[in-house]
């Protein structure tokens, strides 16, 4: 009997409980989200925080010693090596550089989910010819290649006079925010035909309360999991573009930048400068992934894909 | 089907116009075309730099400008009557039929701003480079996938699947670039036994497609071979690896998801064969969304090897798109980005056509 | 009820002669996130060549789990199956799937609840009915093929013909199901089961097929085990009747005796539940609670929290199947003031009275 009384005490909590607050307790219970959040975690930590317990600053030369061509590797003063000719402090690049890739990162992915919830909210929501409209737009921008565009569309933005990072952000915003478009769309319809929806709808609440009561909610699920891949997408690519030159300035740490700086030292043994950064966008893209495949799985627990 | 087909290509035209519409609007907005840098020359008169801007047409409003560089219009005449070639038939057509030979429609792409040379004949040059790697890697890729995918699902939840899904994870997750810097620093720096890039060993052999190459090929085919093979084997291992290993994951996901689906029961309820309960009908299901995927392979054929090809200096489409942009060389981009979305319009259209094909529950 | 009348077999079942199939104690547990789990417990039942069986509960007794462990189609990994199941004397639990396979589909013949899903999607009826003449008799394609299209005649499709090339998803749910019959018919077995195979059909048809299923069977001499939780379709097809709850039968006969006077609570409450056992013009009996799950099922009798005859002695021990005098089995310790009526229950005694069915 105390079995039987354990059980429904299970299941009355678990009615009790929000649809939010089930998906945060299978996030947590599994392996995937907790460790992506805490490697996550540590690299925002060393990024942040790094600066302060570092005793020297980025440009700092070692000592202004003969002219060395190749850096050092790994010692006790300077953990990551030193860069070869001008001799920077590899972990220095690479928490600097840091900061600038993950504010890249997130925020190319919070303008191209914010523009492709609202174009996928409108066009589900209203249908018809603008959803039309609307959609094929979607499909003339997944027509192009999108790493190709990016290169292209970031070059001219520097050869309009775009500087910096705000370039590479703009060029991600603007090629990237057509997946989610489509897929908050999806939701958007479905859940207009949903049961409960129709009900508000005969029991005569404003469209608008539908909207934001009903709708919203239900369809941001995707979004949530979409967010973490959106950011590793764009930290990847700023580092490819970057290290082809058409990204940030050359004159800016980011982790691209490094590659590209240390692309040519790699070949002479310099396997430091470009190890160091390589990993760090590894552990970022690997701890993201793990996050939203996660979230995937808390959110939409019967295996739903879309 | 015919009719399915029918509408499908008509939307795929709907949406090269739209993308052609794009890139048109992208290119425009880009500076330093040959009229800005006329424009910028001292040595020209107003009256010379006029006459240049009429003489491209650049006078005329946009949409006209687009309607001729598209081939749609007659460059030599305005209005409605510029929609009507010489042998009295739209100018859209081919031209054989319509007599209009401008415009990228009737296959005018233009010359490129950096060396004036034809740009189809560019990017034929390149396209072939990317064909060797990318159809060598799409081959190995897909079958390791399918093999990969349907071994690790038929043995889910085994210490062997564990160990498989595990690495195919984690590898998943690297950029490709990353990768790429990781086989160059492990097989050609430290082990030396790759070439660390490009296409040919410089020493040995003249450049790839030039009419030397050719000779030498003929001449020594075996060595040349080879040359090419060792060149071969860290961009296409990079590709397969990272390619492999996400599509391993989701051959494995529907091949579970195929084993739990009732009409397997069923066929097992029927005391078949395993073979046949596998193959005809745990596999045969399982595959058909992969299968679809098949159509998505087709760009990645002219232009899905772009980092891979950058990270070892493969002269092909990726390499000849960097340095189209470091020198913002519009006629060739705009080709690139062209072909490009047709190759993925195709694509798709491949993908939805074998769907239906393969699914006989896709209604027509 | 003229089941005997279109069954002869069925007068022989108690003959010392060996049944068809005997299931003794079967018991069946599944692995699971929550620890191993007994879902069905000490089932025992026989069937005899030509008879049909039908086993009875709700979603969540046991039933079609039992089935289906018969010819072992539950997961291996998950299911642990304890027991003895035999099959014209051949003992099936323990057997490799290699030894199990001319049994499946060749001795047992299975007909699933949903044709749509239960059918291949991809592959057409023709060729899914002839893959089991292939794999139980010894002919080629061409000719299974044929045979085929004459199955698809016997379970009265028109134009079998033309059917045979069509995919599941073009025929109508009536067609799909006759066509699974054909499928389970083409391998001639001599045993049938059939998992509420009218279920998923609309109301309209499913009379159609209960009674094509019933004389295709019938007309083989082959035995039908039928998995049900509709009470009409048993009295209209079934020699006898087992009932299950919480993974236990908790009574079994004559399948006419046990609908017309129902010796267990669980039973009782069941058939009088429905509105065509029920008497005319009194309100329809309704079983409060739910069907608990395998982790908590009560000590005791397992309906007792539900009963309305229960008292403190059903709570202590699980009750054993006793025999009444007609042959029937059944699962309670106060058979005999149910059936007096004598029974005080926590509930006023329902509108049940023998002679419901009169």
């Amino acid at each position: 009997m105390t079995a039987a009384a354990r059980a429904t005490k299970a299941t009355k909590a678990q009615k009790a409980e929000s649809p939010w607050t089930q998906a945060r307790r299978r996030f947590f219970a599994g392996r995937q989200g907790p460790w992506g959040l805490a490697i996550l975690g540590f690299i925002f930590f060393l990024v942040i925080v790094g600066p302060v317990f570092a005793p020297y600053h980025v440009g700092e030369i070692p000592k202004p010693s003969e002219f060395v061509f190749l850096g050092r590797g790994p010692s006790a003063e300077h953990i990551f090596g030193e860069t070869a000719q001008l001799q920077l402090d590899v972990f220095m690049l690479v928490v600097n550089g840091g900061r600038a890739s993950l504010f890249i990162g997130f925020a190319a992915a919070v303008g191209s989910i914010t523009i492709g919830t609202l174009v996928g909210i409108i066009a589900g929501y209203f249908g018809g010819r603008l959803d039309s409209f609307l959609m094929r737009v979607v499909d003339v921008f997944l027509a192009i290649p999108s790493l190709f565009v990016i290169i292209v569309g970031a070059k001219i933005l520097s050869a309009l006079g775009g500087t910096g990072l705000q370039t590479v952000i703009i060029v991600f915003i603007v090629f990237g925010w057509m997946g989610i478009a489509r897929l908050v769309r999806g939701q958007v319809l479905a859940l207009r035909e949903m049961e409960f929806i129709e009900a508000a709808r005969a029991l005569g609440v404003r469209p608008i309360r539908i909207a934001i009561r009903h709708v919203l909610p239900n369809a941001i699920g995707p979004v949530v999991v979409s967010f973490p891949f959106a950011v590793g997408g764009a930290i990847i690519g700023e580092a490819f573009i970057s290290y082809l030159g058409f990204g940030v300035s050359a004159l800016t740490p980011t982790w691209g930048n490094m590659l590209s700086n240390a692309e040519d030292f790699l070949l002479q043994g310099n396997w430091w400068w470009l190890g160091f950064p390589g990993l760090f966008i590894i552990m970022t893209s690997l701890s993201v992934n793990m996050i939203g495949d996660a979230l995937r799985e808390s959110l939409e627990p019967e295996g739903r894909r879309s | 089907m015919i009719k399915y087909a029918l509408r499908r290509i008509a939307l795929g035209i709907g949406i090269m116009l739209g993308s052609s519409v794009l890139i048109y609007a992208l290119i425009l907005a880009a500076p330093g075309g040959p009229e800005q840098k006329f424009a910028e020359n001292p040595k020209y008169t107003q009256e010379q730099k006029e006459g240049y801007l009429i003489s491209l047409g650049l006078d005329k409003p946009v949409p006209v400008q687009y309607c001729r560089w598209l081939g749609a219009c007659r460059r030599d005449k305005d209005g409605l009557d510029a929609l009507v070639g010489p042998t009295g038939l739209p100018t859209f057509l081919p031209s054989e039929i319509s007599g209009i030979y401008t415009g990228i429609l009737h296959g005018e792409l233009g010359y490129s701003y950096a060396n004036g040379e034809n740009v189809g004949d560019l990017i034929a040059a390149a396209a072939l480079p990317t064909l060797i790697l990318a159809g060598l890697s799409i081959v190995i890729w897909l079958s390791l996938a399918v093999l990969l995918g349907v071994w690790t699902g038929l043995r889910a939840g085994t210490r062997f699947d564990n160990a498989v899904t595990t690495v195919t994870y984690v590898s998943s997750t690297f950029p490709t670039f990353i990768l790429g810097f990781m086989m160059i620093w492990i097989f050609a720096v430290t082990l030396g036994i790759t070439p660390v890039s490009g296409m040919t060993d410089g020493r040995l052999s003249p450049a790839f497609g030039s009419d030397a190459y050719w000779q030498y090929m003929a001449a020594a085919p075996l060595t040349a071979i080879i040359d090419l093979a060792r060149h071969l084997i860290l961009p296409v291992s990079t590709l397969v690896i990272i390619s492999v290993a996400g599509d391993s994951r989701y051959v494995r996901a529907s091949v579970i998801d195929a084993l739990s689906a009732e009409h397997v029961r069923t066929a097992r309820a029927k005391g078949l064969s395993s073979r046949r309960v596998i193959f005809r009908h745990t596999l045969r299901t399982a595959l058909v969304p992969f299968a679809t995927n098949l159509g998505l392979a087709f760009p990645f054929l002219f232009g899905g090897a772009l980092i891979t090809e950058t990270i070892f200096s493969w002269p092909g489409v990726g390499r000849l798109t960097l340095l189209a942009t470091n020198g913002l060389d519009y006629p060739v981009l705009m080709a690139i980005l062209l072909i490009g979305s047709l190759m993925v319009v195709i694509g798709n259209l491949i993908s939805d056509l074998l769907y239906a094909v393969l699914d006989p529950r896709v209604r027509l | 009820m003229s089941a005997a009348k279109k069954s002869p077999v069925s007068a022989r079942v108690s003959t010392s002669s060996a049944p068809l199939l005997a299931v003794k104690d079967l018991a069946i547990s599944f692995r699971t996130s929550r620890g191993i789990l007994k879902v069905v417990d000490g089932v025992s039942f026989d069937l005899a060549a030509g008879e049909c069986l039908a086993i009875v509960g709700e979603s969540g007794s046991g039933k079609t789990v039992s089935a289906m462990a018969i010819i072992s189609l539950l997961s291996r990994k998950q299911a642990i199956i304890e027991g003895s199941i035999k099959f014209k004397g051949r003992e099936l639990v323990g057997l490799s799937e290699d030894e199990l396979r001319p049994i499946r589909g060749g001795g047992i013949g299975v007909i699933f609840q949903e044709p749509l899903s239960a059918l291949n999607p991809v592959t057409t009826i023709g060729e899914q009915i002839a893959e089991v003449i292939v794999a139980h008799r010894k002919l080629s394609w061409k000719e299974a093929h044929k045979l085929a299209i004459g199955y698809l005649e016997q379970v009265e499709i028109s134009q079998p013909d033309q059917r045979a090339k069509q995919y599941p998803h073009q025929l109508s749910g009536g067609m799909r199901q006759r066509a699974m019959i054909a499928m389970a018919l083409s391998g001639e077995p001599s045993m049938i089961i059939a998992d509420e195979p009218t279920t998923a059909l609309d109301v309209t048809i499913q009379a159609q097929v209960l009674d094509l299923l019933r004389r295709t069977t019938t007309e083989r001499g082959a035995a039908l085990l039928l998995i049900t939780h509709d009470l009409g379709v048993v009295a209209e097809t079934a020699d006898r009747i087992a009932v299950m709850y919480a993974g236990q039968i908790v009574e079994t006969g004559k399948a006419a005796n046990v609908l017309r006077e129902p010796a267990s609570p669980y039973t009782r409450d069941l058939v009088t539940s429905i509105p065509s056992f029920a008497a005319r013009g009194k309100k329809l009996n309704t079983i409060t609670g739910m069907v608990p799950s395998p982790d908590a099922f009560p000590a005791g009798c397992r309906f007792a929290p539900r009963c309305r005859y229960a008292i403190t002695a059903c709570t202590t021990a699980v009750p054993p199947l006793e025999p009444l005098k007609d042959g029937r089995l059944v699962r309670c310790i106060r058979t005999k003031e149910v059936l007096d009526g004598t029974a005080a229950g926590k509930r006023t005694s329902p509108a049940t009275k023998k002679g419901a069915t009169r």
